[in-house]
């Protein structure tokens, strides 16, 4: 069910677009949301940007503002993460990586849309998790090209997998290449149940949680496009006064109709006569 | 429904209820508002609960209905 309104998605009531190579691909915050933490974060923080958050509290503001000094934190050690990084620059080969993402995956932000700008974030959390690895394999090891052959990008049809997976917790692919995208956006992500799937490993399998993970969002303000209030004391004496006007006046002109058109009868028996 | 009011999401209500898929492709007002006035007197943890079982596909357990 959720699948198909992944599918209509630009017609049902879509809030956020991805434009991945070119392609348009429609999609729901809270969908996305409720399946990956980076996503939340990721919009939470746009919307922050764009200013749009006057429907939430101010506690959650502020968690924003930690939120955005912890990135600076994270900014600064990057920064010095750099630094050993061009100490390593022969080993590790990140201008290739860079440039494979700003070719293929421009995650671009639509005029109608509140989506984040996404490939900035992507790049960043691709480079902590890879600079990570990377600097465990340094100490085992001093070749690298194991690591160059892991494919880093990941194409139209391998994004459009990954957010039906978001919807129906299933992956309709027969392609490996599909797979290894899927996957490495599924470990970015953490998203356990996709990894495991695209390792076809089946004993270790985790049951689906697609239900489980919406159920955070129930009753929950954020992304919520729509409030389900009980009508008011005030609004629902007036609408009662006024069916009861309404249907006064209905009464009273079919009366008057009725009167009418007898004396009409009335009157044409008497010509007739 | 009384008391406070139910955060929702469009599409997992839509997708999961046909009422409300009714309610909001009839083109009436309702389609385009944020705010929707439910004019039933229905308890505010009823229809939690309610929307509880549209995400999650389960009913959970519920003490503090009343059975009347």
């Amino acid at each position: 069910m959720l699948k198909n309104v992944y599918l209509d998605a630009q017609d049902y009531y879509a809030d956020v677009a991805f434009d991945v190579g070119g392609k348009t691909i429609y999609a729901h915050q809270v969908m996305l949301a409720a399946r990956s933490k980076l996503f939340h974060k990721m919009f939470l923080e746009k919307a922050a940007q764009q200013g749009s958050l006057g429907k939430e509290s101010e506690g959650e503001k502020e968690s924003y503002k930690e939120k955005e000094k912890e990135k600076e934190k994270e900014k600064e050690k990057e920064k010095e993460t750099e630094k050993e990084k061009e100490w390593a620059a022969d080993e590790i080969d990140f201008a290739a990586l860079e440039a494979g993402f700003d070719e293929g995956d421009g995650i671009e932000e639509e005029s109608h849309s509140s989506h984040v700008d996404m490939l900035h974030f992507t790049e960043e959390e691709l480079k902590r998790n890879t600079l990570g690895h990377q600097k465990e394999r340094k100490k085992k090891q001093a070749q690298k090209k194991s690591e160059e052959s892991v494919k880093k990008d990941f194409g139209v049809e391998a994004f459009a997998k990954f957010l039906e997976y978001c919807y129906s917790d299933r992956l309709d692919s027969k392609n490996n290449q599909i797979f290894l995208e899927i996957k490495h956006l599924a470990k970015k992500h953490s998203m356990q149940r996709l990894v495991a799937i695209c390792k076809r490993d089946r004993v270790n399998l985790p049951a689906s949680n697609l239900h489980a993970d919406l159920g955070l969002f129930v009753n929950n303000p954020d992304f919520s496009d729509i409030v389900l209030a009980p009508s008011p004391p005030s609004h629902s004496s007036l609408s009662l006064s006024l069916s009861l006007s309404l249907s006064l006046s209905l009464s009273l002109s079919l009366i008057s109709s009725y009167c009418r058109r007898s004396l009409w009868r009335a009157n044409l028996c008497m010509l007739t006569k | 429904m009384a008391g406070q009011p139910v955060h929702a999401h469009k599409v997992i209500i839509c997708a999961r209820a046909e009422y409300f898929s009714a309610l909001f492709h009839s083109g009436m007002r309702e389609a385009s508002q944020k705010l929707i006035t439910i004019r039933e007197e229905i308890e505010h943890n009823v229809y939690v609960a309610l929307m509880s079982y549209l995400y999650t596909d389960k009913v959970l357990p519920f003490p503090t209905i009343h059975s009347d």
